[in-house]
């Protein structure tokens, strides 16, 4: 697999892709990869390009060749996870978007990069916010108010 | 991808037994029998192999070995994570009929 034009030190290697699996590394970045899987429709991935220094392999570009993949194998795809934590760059966007209430959630997860990516790149425009269940308290859900979540999970389906 | 060590599979179940930190049990994974750091992903699947999680269950392990933050990022990691172990003790202590 060939580097992205102009990226400067994205040397990229498939580790893992099957119908429901995608694994990318960069061999000259640690902190610089995608892993992504589908279960039942649902595409979860996590992609990172850290320290955010210009280098390496681009996420978008990383997403692209993982969206690539699972369109090459048929991959049915329903929705598209966005799941947030800690010192995430989509959390924090989101928290900086709905701060003050001046955004919805919604709104402003189409504004982080997963959105972008969901949004823009494949088409996948609807926005639903996933809140935690009476029936699965221990689900993986939105944690937290407007400007101030731990936790933000969204799914983005056409 | 690397087949998993049980050894280090079990180190995990003993470690969260005991109570102990995702942090702590994160940092024992990735450096365990003194070999190579593990990567992020492999970190996770010894996770999910351990505790029968899903990836949105151990995907806080991933934002936190990337970005970082210190003790109130691993409280966070604790909280975000720990729920979703605890939720399968049954499995991991092998007392479920699964």
């Amino acid at each position: 697999m060939g580097a992205p034009e102009s990226s400067v030190d994205c040397d990229p290697e498939v580790k893992a892709a099957t119908k429901t699996v995608f694994y990318l590394v960069n061999n000259k970045k640690p902190n610089n990869y995608i892993y992504g899987e589908v279960t039942t429709g649902y595409l979860d991935f996590i992609v990172y390009n850290l320290p955010a220094d210009k280098t390496g392999c681009p996420g978008r570009w990383l997403f692209q060749q993982m969206w690539a993949h699972f369109m090459l194998e048929l991959t049915a795809i329903t929705a598209i996870v966005g799941n947030w934590s800690g010192a995430s760059t989509n959390l924090i966007k989101v928290n900086n978007l709905t701060s003050n209430n001046a955004m919805t959630l919604e709104n402003a997860a189409t504004q982080t990069n997963t959105g972008q990516y969901a949004t823009t790149d494949v088409g996948y425009t609807h926005v639903t916010v996933i809140y935690p269940s009476p029936n699965t308290p221990f689900s993986v859900a939105t944690r937290g108010t407007q400007g101030k979540y731990t936790q933000v999970v969204v799914h983005f389906t056409r | 991808m690397n087949q998993l060590d049980p050894q280090r599979i079990q180190s995990l179940k003993t470690m969260a037994a005991e109570g102990r930190s995702i942090a702590e049990m994160v940092n024992s994974a990735r450096s365990a029998n003194g070999s190579s750091v593990l990567h992020a992903v492999e970190v996770l699947s010894y996770f999910r192999e351990a505790f029968g999680l899903t990836l949105a269950q151990v995907k806080p392990i991933a934002d936190w070995l990337a970005y970082g933050g210190g003790e109130a990022a691993e409280s966070a990691l604790h909280d975000l994570v720990w729920p979703g172990i605890e939720w399968r003790r049954e499995y991991w202590t092998g007392t479920a009929a699964e």
